[in-house]
């Protein structure tokens, strides 16, 4: 009997053995392994996200009616066949391609379309970006009938079935026929098609998502079949059915990888020739960057995020930093780029600094353009962008990146780096401000403890402006994460510094927060400029994108002579980054960059 | 007193300790002075209007005192609301018990690693007191203890990983807890969590030898943690124990000296080892933030080290108290069974 059981044993110990020899082999060329610095949270694309790489599987396994062919920025018809706009913008009606299968088998038409912009409503997630189409962040909002069903971002609101019947009404989204749907837009929106190209806009299986759906029990809860009003959906946090290149194999939650499969039914794509070449693509979340460097080194992995921060561990510093030239130490590892993102590091100036109590404080120097003038010219970005972010940063005028609609390198800075300047200017103003270098004030700057490069900026600033003797004393101060965004959002502080990053390559969001009152980053500065208010919401309702784009720079130079930002740098970009930029084995092939893209679209990609 | 009511003592004082633990956990999350408390549970750069603040502002009794406050955080608690974590985009409590079972994996692996090899290299050391042999067991341990967790963890990658591999030799996995393909084509269905006993169970050999390659570098590095603690305590006991005269008896009694050691002196001189074990492994489910970060293990420890990359304050807090009533249980647990093991413990 024990023989017995111990060579069960030994059996069981050989085929393991045995087995996890093909787990130690390369991955096969039909499978592409990435490792990633942060995995997706959750997949629903109707979920606000500030994750990129849930953007990263939305992408490859939904699509929108209108996406991006290639490296292009602009919209082309993608599971529509073309588009009409009517009334002056106000209305936008869609063909759609015929024959399109969901992955669960489902048909694509109209009312799948129609259910999946009423879900985006409906559900409401106030998450943030998500929320941002097709609700809008101002009245009226985009679609008729989202901003009074969900008045905005905010919590108390209406979810009865009575608001969703109103909503329902309102008929922003109307099914024409079983291939024709439209639109009806609250106001003209010069950037709709862009916003629907984005993951906000993906198709969903109407009858895969109502087949996981049970009638919410809450009678103050109001629905349609398959969405409960105001409420997440917690299967289609992890799963999904579109028509996109590749599905969901899996999805773990605790360890964030994902598996994709090649979609067998694919459609094709516009041109009808797009064919995923990799049968499966394994998206693995691994924090550490010595540990994705060890595997991408190995030829284990085949893309791997690497920050900028660790780049020099992957390609030659001198000759980047000096000539501008990427070339690769480490051999069969290929760096494409540098190209434009979709990121921006700036610093930003509060005109009404406040007392912990809310109330102002008496000493209130920003108010005075010559002050925040001063500061922005005492502020040596050429420098930072080098040693801080390692050369992969360009210098902008404005708060827009070169990838973006209505970038426009003719707009003039109003400040450069000129510390002679900055005195100049501190001393006039502190005439009347009552500071001088007889009468010195303090003055707190104040970073982000975790972000060590904000510390370089704070301390190359103050050490600039104490240098000058100008009546103003920096002290620089690390303040904990949640003391930092507190001290911002409460308009504690002057002068901080920050990042923010762009889903889309629509200009939309940066210049509704940076130049209109009601904007975020302009809220949290007490910036205030009717004009700007009035161009953005000029631009805003532009057709035209030749006439859009000049309200678009008209408005940030405006916004620029104000002087209340800072604009350190526009990110550049190597790989096709998430939230970091990666590299590649040089096996993979069929690369391009597309800015708008969050992480990579794999059926573009193939293995040699 | 007898033995149950001092456990239900103890589990009275557990109560205090960790209504203490929560206070503490409070105060750093809501009480900092000059600190809204509203920065904490809301993702910066996200645009949220004042009215959605003010919903938020109202749903967390922010404005209330802070006693109130306080009553409601720990009625959440109780209730199992911990708050939600953006970085794993779940509640807490959730987050954290569905990762728990690969921390004890490594936890328990590392602290059997580090028993099987410190209980040996501990009474080597005991028997060769002062000798070449003592010195050398105390130094490789010392020696151990004192390199940085996560640069051994790195080291131990390139050597067994990446210099293998280059090499073209069998090598140990970098990350993770099972191939990624070996995922695929031979699924798991979770039992108790862990991924040996539950491949184990289904009879699933392809998987059982993928999860224990995985395990075996960062179950190494962590036990590392705690293997000199437990060769020195190891050698303290078997000195203390090999010196009573009933040692002496069993030998005088013409006992071979394996017998003396293994029957006589180890059984006794290994109560105080096992009751550290038991408390290093309390130790080491904290400890294991930077080992499961270095190879991507996904416990508990990995998700702090994402929530403070995140700045998720509402995480790293819940984090702090899961572990600190881990810690506080392992404790009441190797107290109730010193007294199993040692008979001579009396309540």
């Amino acid at each position: 009997m024990r023989i017995i059981r111990l060579a069960t044993s030994l059996r069981l110990v050989l085929t393991a053995l045995l087995a996890a020899l093909p787990a130690l082999a390369w991955a096969a060329n039909d499978t592409l392994v990435w490792d990633i610095a942060a995995g997706p949270q959750y997949v629903d694309p109707v979920m606000g996200t500030s994750a990129q790489a849930n953007v990263m599987v939305v992408q490859n396994v939904y699509e929108r009616l209108v996406w991006y062919d290639g490296p292009g920025t602009q919209p082309i018809p993608w599971l529509a066949t073309g588009w009409e706009v009517k009334d002056g913008g106000r209305r936008y009606v869609f063909k759609l391609r015929k024959g399109i299968k969901f992955q669960d088998g489902g048909e694509l038409d109209a009312a799948a379309v129609k259910f999946s912009f009423d879900r985006a409503v409906l559900l409401d997630d106030p998450g943030g970006i998500g929320s941002f189409f097709p609700t809008g962040t101002a009245a009226p909002g985009i679609l008729k009938g989202t901003w009074e069903f969900s008045k905005s971002f905010g919590a108390g609101k209406d979810y009865s079935q009575a608001a969703v019947d109103r909503y329902m009404a309102a008929g922003g989204v109307k099914v024409i026929d079983p291939l024709t749907v439209e639109f009806n837009l609250a106001q003209p929106y010069g950037a709709f098609l862009v916003d629907i190209a984005t993951f906000m806009g993906s198709i969903v299986s109407p009858a895969y998502v109502t087949a996981h759906w049970t009638t919410p029990t809450d009678p103050a809860r109001g629905f349609i079949p398959g969405v409960t009003a105001g409420q997440r959906d917690d299967w289609m946090l992890y799963h999904a059915s579109g028509t996109g290149p590749y599905t969901l194999e899996t999805f773990d939650k605790a360890t964030a990888n994902v598996v994709l499969k090649a979609n067998p039914g694919y459609w094709g794509g516009p041109t009808g020739k797009i064919k995923p070449r990799l049968s499966t693509v394994i998206v693995r979340a691994t924090l550490d960057q010595a540990t994705r460097l060890l595997n991408l080194k190995s030829g284990g992995v085949d893309i791997a995020d690497i920050s900028t921060a660790g780049i020099f561990d992957v390609i030659d510093k001198k000759k980047w930093l000096d000539e501008k030239k990427i070339e690769p130490l480490l051999p069969g590892v290929a760096v494409p780029g540098p190209n434009p993102w979709l990121t921006i590091y700036f610093a930003k100036m509060n005109v009404k600094v406040k007392n912990p109590d809310g109330s102002l404080a008496p000493f209130q120097p920003f108010q005075d353009p010559r002050v925040r003038k001063a500061f922005a010219s005492a502020v040596d970005t050429a420098d930072i962008r080098r040693n801080v972010f390692n050369g992969f940063a360009e210098p902008i005028a404005w708060g827009l990146t070169p990838a973006q609609f209505g970038y426009d390198p003719k707009v003039k800075a109003s400040y450069a780096f000129d510390l002679e300047q900055s005195k100049k200017l501190l001393l006039e103003a502190g005439k009347e401000r009552g500071f001088g270098p007889d009468r010195p004030h303090d003055l707190v700057l104040i970073y982000n403890a975790a972000a060590p490069w904000q510390g370089y900026i704070a301390t190359q600033v103050a050490s600039n402006i104490n240098g000058l003797n100008a009546g103003l004393k920096l002290d620089v101060k690390a303040l904990s994460f949640t003391e930092y965004v507190n001290s911002w959002r409460a308009q504690l502080t002057g002068f901080s510094i920050h990042s923010t990053f762009s889903l889309t390559a629509d200009p939309n969001s940066w210049l509704s927060a940076f130049g209109t009152s009601a904007g975020f980053w302009a809220r949290t500065s007490s910036y205030d400029n009717p004009k700007a208010d009035a161009l953005y919401t000029r631009q805003f309702q532009a057709l035209d994108p030749k006439q859009r784009a000049k309200l678009i720079s008209e408005m940030v130079q405006l916004v620029n002579d104000d002087i209340m930002w800072v604009w350190i740098g526009a990110a550049t970009a190597y790989g096709q980054p998430t939230f970091n930029p990666n590299v590649l084995r040089a096996s993979v092939k069929g690369f391009y960059y597309n800015p708008t893209y969050q992480g990579f679209y794999f059926p573009a990609l193939w293995k040699e | 007193m007898g033995f149950v009511a001092y456990a239900l003592r103890r589990l009275a004082y557990l109560g205090l300790v960790l209504l203490g633990v929560s206070l503490i956990v409070f105060f750093l999350l809501r009480g900092m002075p000059g600190v809204d408390p509203l920065a904490a549970y809301i993702a910066p750069g996200l645009p949220m209007s004042p009215e959605a603040l003010r919903g938020l502002r109202a749903e967390l009794h922010l404005d209330d005192p802070l006693p109130v406050q306080y009553v409601y955080y720990v009625a959440g608690l109780l209730r199992g609301d911990w708050g939600f974590s953006r970085t794993a985009a779940q509640p807490v409590l959730g987050a954290l018990l569905g990762r728990l079972p690969a921390t004890i994996e490594l936890a328990v692996a590392a602290v059997l690693l580090s028993a099987l090899l410190g209980i040996p290299a501990g009474v080597v050391a005991a028997l060769r007191k002062d000798r070449a042999t003592d010195v050398a067991v105390r130094v490789v341990s010392i020696t151990g203890i004192s390199f940085p967790v996560f640069w051994l963890g790195i080291l131990l990658q390139l050597v067994f990983f990446y210099y293998l591999q280059t090499l073209g030799l069998p090598s140990l996995p970098s990350r993770g807890r099972v191939g990624d393909l070996v995922a695929l084509q031979h699924p798991l269905g979770p039992i108790t969590g862990s991924y040996l006993i539950d491949s184990v169970l289904r009879g699933n050999a392809p998987f059982l030898a993928s999860a224990a390659s995985h395990l075996v570098l960062p179950a190494f590095t962590l036990s590392l943690i705690s293997l000199a603690a437990l060769v020195r305590i190891m050698r303290a006991s078997m000195l203390e124990v090999l010196r009573q005269d009933y040692i002496l008896l069993a030998r005088s009694k013409g006992l071979s000296g394996r017998v003396v050691v293994l029957r006589h002196a180890l059984r006794n001189a290994i109560t105080p080892v096992l009751t550290t074990a038991g408390t290093t492994l309390g130790i080491l489910l904290g400890g294991a933030v930077v080992v499961e970060t270095v190879f991507s293990w996904p416990g508990i420890g990995l998700l702090a080290a994402q929530g403070i990359l995140n700045n998720d304050s509402v995480l790293v807090v819940g984090f702090t108290l899961f572990v600190a009533t881990m810690m506080v249980f392992v404790n009441l647990l190797v107290d109730v069974l010193y007294a199993v093991v040692d008979p001579r413990v009396r309540y």
